[in-house]
């Protein structure tokens, strides 16, 4: 038995909660910098006035003049996912994530800790974060199991025992639940097919010439067929360090600048406990009240600053307004480099090197402030105290070994 | 690591400046007590910068030449009413 947990809204719950804004007002997610001028996620007391997701945020304002709009904080949501998923993992279950405010774990294996399902997911709810009106439903199936967190009450679980039972839930659920494309949907619905029901009666020939191989896989999961198993994640093991500016920074190398300094403490970090660096989540908590995210997966684990830096360095110029802390957080749970070693090093690799480790040692022995460079951060302004700034020396690709 | 790692260049020091009736200086004042005469006014040149945010800038800058022959640039933040020396 798969059990979901659900909890509707929760970008927007995460957002409202750091504005400091009740969940009763109406209001919305704004648009991203650089994005489509729409709103995003709403509260019901929004909807109630016909504001809806991907609405234009000038139609949305006319619709509802009292209507106010969230910055997204996709970093306080991504920290507020993380620590659902990690309670539920405290119960001993499997979990995989999904979306934000979405997990699922088989309950197969918590029964008999539990004392039944019933069990489980009473110690389920007890890890939902109070006041966001989470829901839980189980059913034999992923697919079906989260379609019957959306239709259980916040107060009461909905459990779906048999596969039959998961068919008669599905029929009268509008196909918007289904993960099919925009255009896929508007088609069905053309043809008068608007319930997962509906689908799931079409024979597999016509569901198959009419939906094509990617919406042969929603038809399948219309009719119960949901044969995905689970996929839990294992268990990060994460090193995190940030960087708090003085002044709200948005000078590019700067960020570079900090940003090494992180990703080099961490590799050494990774490399102390013999693991190597899988992953890379890099946020910057922004002066205007929101956040940025970035996450990467490395194609090998490495524990070599200069490849995490050519990886996730690039994504900094994305960073929409300045910043007043980074933070760089790794999965460290991959082997270590298994890179053989050159029997004879080349000169100015070996200077590069040196130089290196002799940087690492004054700066192990003084402090950060031993060493440093110069780096532009507004040439073009009028004031002189904001031109330039030093920061902590790092041992880049563009090191004079002569130096 | 933490605040503190990254330092700005030019940042202003205050500085003491006795000025002529026209505002322009005359003796630049430092911490220490030690003073400067101002020989001569090189160049003079107003900025105001940062009137989006909520600490705009509005300085009045002199490139002088004090005894015995440093060049020096100082500012009038016309703000607070005070002198700073880059």
């Amino acid at each position: 038995m798969i059990v979901a947990v659900l909890l509707p809204r929760f970008p927007l719950l995460v957002a409202l909660r750091a504005s400091r804004i009740a969940s009763d007002t109406p209001a919305a997610l704004g648009p991203l910098p650089g994005a489509a001028q729409v709103v995003g996620t709403c509260t019901v007391a929004a909807e109630a006035h016909g504001v809806h997701p991907g609405l234009r945020v000038g139609e949305a304002m006319a619709r509802c003049p009292r209507l106010v709009l969230v910055s997204p904080d996709p970093d306080a949501t991504e920290v507020a996912h993380e620590q659902l998923i990690d309670r539920l993992e405290r119960l001993g279950a499997a979990v995989e994530p999904g979306e934000p405010g979405i997990a699922w774990f088989d309950a197969r294996g918590l029964t008999r800790l539990y004392g039944g399902l019933d069990g489980v997911i009473r110690r389920a709810r007890r890890c939902l974060p109070v006041g966001v009106g989470g829901r839980i439903g189980a059913a034999p199936t992923r697919f079906a199991a989260l379609q019957a967190a959306h239709e259980a009450s916040a107060q009461h679980p909905l459990v779906i025992d048999t596969e039959t039972a998961a068919r008669d839930l599905l029929a009268p659920l509008p196909i918007d639940r289904l993960p099919l494309d925009t255009a896929t949907r508007s088609q069905l619905c053309d043809l008068g097919l608007r319930t997962i029901g509906a689908i799931a009666d079409l024979p597999r020939a016509a569901a198959l010439e009419r939906l094509g191989f990617r919406g042969f896989s929603a038809w399948r999961l219309a009719r119960g067929e949901d044969d995905r198993p689970l996929r839990p994640r294992c268990p990060p093991r994460p090193l995190s360090a940030q960087y708090q500016f003085p002044d709200p920074v948005g000078a590019l190398p700067v960020l570079h600048a900090a940003a090494r300094l992180l990703l080099g403490e961490l590799a050494v970090q990774a490399r102390g406990s013999g693991r190597g660096i899988r992953a890379v989540h890099t946020r910057a908590r922004l002066t205007d009240g929101g956040s940025w995210t970035h996450r990467l997966a490395l194609r090998e684990a490495t524990t070599d600053p200069e490849r995490l830096a050519v990886a996730v360095l690039p994504a900094l110029a994305d960073v929409t307004a300045p910043v007043d802390v980074l933070a760089i957080q790794v999965d460290a749970s991959g082997v270590p480099d298994g890179r053989q070693l050159t029997l004879q090093r080349a000169g100015h690799a070996e200077q590069l090197r040196r130089t290196g480790e002799a940087i690492r040692h004054i700066r192990a022995t003084v402090g950060d402030t031993a060493l440093l460079r110069v780096v532009e951060l507004e040439p073009w302004s009028h004031l002189p105290e904001r031109k330039w700034a030093l920061v902590p020396f790092d041992i880049s690709p563009h090191l004079d070994p002569s130096v | 690591m933490g605040t503190g790692a990254i330092r700005y260049l030019s940042t202003p020091r205050p500085v003491r400046v006795i000025c002529h009736a026209d505002g322009i200086p005359r003796a630049l004042i430092h911490s220490g007590g030690t003073r400067r005469v101002v020989l001569s006014v090189r160049d003079e040149w107003l900025i105001q910068d940062r009137w989006w945010t909520d600490q705009p800038v509005e300085r009045h800058y002199f490139e002088v030449l004090v005894d015995p022959g440093r060049v020096v640039t100082v500012f009038h933040d016309l703000r607070e009413d005070e002198w700073f020396e880059h």
